[in-house]
Parts: structure tokens; sequence; C-alpha cells
């Protein structure tokens, strides 16, 4: 494959990852429950009434549940595996290879961390799935 | 540069993950364990760096000392059979890894062998001018293949200088065993 190739191939995964990470993190900070960390965060930061003004602009919207809790995990996960494989191209090393299973390892094993309260929140096969199904969009854009 | 750049998303990555959990907790217990986190990636990090530097220290050194046996190997070489008329490297620091010419003994040494002259009968481009195989007027082992896969220059380089040593042998009435295999450097396309 050419360089001339390879930048826009480069450029269109880019883009979707910067899609993938807006679109879950929309969907988070508009649709979830204001008691996760992040709406902390942003409290301390001053930002929440914008955070809220939004929230009740979109109130009226309602998404499935696969949407509001699944998809952004997976959305989160693809956009990482995205970014990681354009920092490292077409090279085989195998630390490319450590820096893109990391995230799915870690996410996944958050999830099985939480089923036996090692760390706080709810162990939802869903997610476990929607993990799994980043990793299978993931290959299928890479290849 | 990479890896900096994938463990600066990676930490990046597992903050936005961090910050969608429930906590209920007071912010203070959240810094605290983000500390202990922290203390514990700067200690694997450095760790890891260690081993990096070390290992490729230790292959620095390994690379120095090869380079210097090399070094006095070639000149034992050279004070037994003299300086060659011509040297083409194929790989560095390897005494089977030179081509060299020495046209008053009508001798050329191959990736570690002697041949003379007159055993040179032909030579082609192979795999698109990414390597080369010089025909041998030897039944046991009649070519030798060279791969040069990182560079063409270096296989063009090899396929003049044979075929110099071949027109030499057609030119040298006591030369025997001379075949016809001798490739026109004008036109390479046919020899891929």
């Amino acid at each position: 494959m050419s360089k001339n190739n390879n930048f826009g191939v480069d450029i269109a995964k880019a883009s979707f990852s910067l899609a993938s990470l807006i679109i879950g993190s929309s969907i988070y900070l508009l649709f979830r429950d204001k008691d996760l960390l992040i709406f902390k965060w942003l409290d301390c930061l001053k930002l929440m009434p914008l955070i809220n003004k939004l929230r009740n602009q979109y109130s009226d919207i309602h998404i499935f549940y696969c949407v509001k809790y699944n998809l952004p995990a997976s959305l989160w996960l693809l956009s990482y595996m995205l970014i990681i494989d354009i920092i490292w191209g077409e090279t085989n090393k195998n630390l490319k290879k450590y820096f893109i299973l990391l995230m799915p390892i870690l996410s996944i094993l958050s999830e099985f961390m939480q089923m036996v309260k090692i760390l706080p929140g709810t162990f939802d096969i869903l997610d476990v799935l929607s993990y799994c199904l980043a990793i299978i969009i993931f290959i299928i854009i890479v290849k | 540069m990479k890896s900096c750049l994938s463990i600066f998303v990676a930490i990046s990555f597992v903050i936005m993950g961090i910050a969608t959990i429930f906590w209920d907790k007071p912010m203070s217990t959240f810094i605290a364990v983000l500390v202990v986190i922290a203390v514990i990636v700067i200690i694997i990090s450095f760790i890891y760096y260690y081993q990096q530097t070390s290992a490729e220290m230790g292959w620095k050194q390994t690379k120095v000392n090869l380079e210097h046996f090399f070094e006095e190997e070639y000149a034992s070489f050279k004070s037994q059979n003299g300086i060659p008329d011509k040297e083409i490297i194929v790989k560095p620091s390897k005494m089977d890894g030179l081509i060299l010419v020495y046209n008053a003994k009508q001798r050329i040494y191959i990736l570690g062998t002697f041949y003379k002259f007159k055993d040179i009968i032909g030579v082609q481009l192979i795999d698109q001018a990414k390597g080369v195989i010089i025909n041998i007027n030897k039944v046991e082992s009649p070519i030798i293949r060279i791969s040069t896969p990182m560079n063409s220059d270096l296989a063009y380089e090899i396929l003049g200088t044979i075929n110099v040593i071949i027109s030499k042998n057609k030119q040298n009435p006591n030369s025997k065993n001379i075949s016809s295999n001798v490739v026109d450097l004008t036109d390479f396309s046919d020899h891929k």
C-alpha cells in the first residue's frame, strides 16, 4: 500500500475513532445517572450547569437500554484500539499488540472484578459482549 | 516516541474508563486510590525502562564486540590474501557476508569461499532484483544464492561485477567452461 493510501486510511480510522469517542461520551453525559464519577469531576470544574442545561434539552429523548448502558463502552474501546493502531502503523512489533490488547483485557477483567465485588459497579454480561463486539469491529476495520 | 504516545493514550482512556464508574465515597478516597495506582504504574514503567535500556546496552556492546572481532579477522585475512581490488559488503561485519575480487590472482571470494574466475559461469537477478544467483562450475554446489532484500542496487552491483568476471573469462583463451549465461546489463526486465 502506498504512503498516500496509508495516510487516507489513517485519516478514516482517526475520524471513526474520534466519532466513536464523541458519541460514547455524549451518551454518558446526556443520558446516564449523575452518580458517576465523571459528574463529580465536572462539578469540581464548575461545568455541571452547562451539562444540566444540555441534559434538560435532550431529556425527552428515550434511547434503548443497550445504547444507553452498553454502546458507550463498546465505542470507547473501539476508539482506543483504533488510535493505538494509527500510532503504530503497519509494524508487527509485539509492543503494538500489547498496547492494543491492554485495554480490552483491562475492560473485560474489570467487569469480572465487579462481579466478585473487587471493583465498584455492577457486572453486566452485555458489557462484556459489547467489548467483544468492539474487538470484532476493530479486527474487521484493520484487516 | 510511539511507546510514549501509546502510554499517554492508554492512561487517558483508563481515566475515561474510571470516570464512568459509580462512586459514592468522598473524592479524597478516590484521589488516594489514584495516587496508589500512579505509584504502581511509575514503578512498573521504571522497571520496564530499566530492562529495555539494559537489553539495548547489552545488544550495542555485543554489536561493538562483533565489529571489533570482524575488523581483526578481516585484517588478518587481508594480510594473508592481499588487498582485494573490489569489495562488496552483502552482510556487514561478517566474513561470510563479503564478496572480494582479486584480479591478479584470478580469484573471487564469495560469502566465505574462494572461487577461480574460470569457475564462475553465469549470473542472474532473481526476486525482482532483490537477489542474485551465481552459477558455479561445481556439480556439488552449482549455484550461490545471494539475497539482498532491502537493496536492489547491491544486487545490480554484484551482477555487474560477476558479468565483468565472466567477460574476462571469455577474453582469456586459457579459461574453460564458459557458458553464455551472461546477463545483458541493459535489459533486466527479462530476468525478474
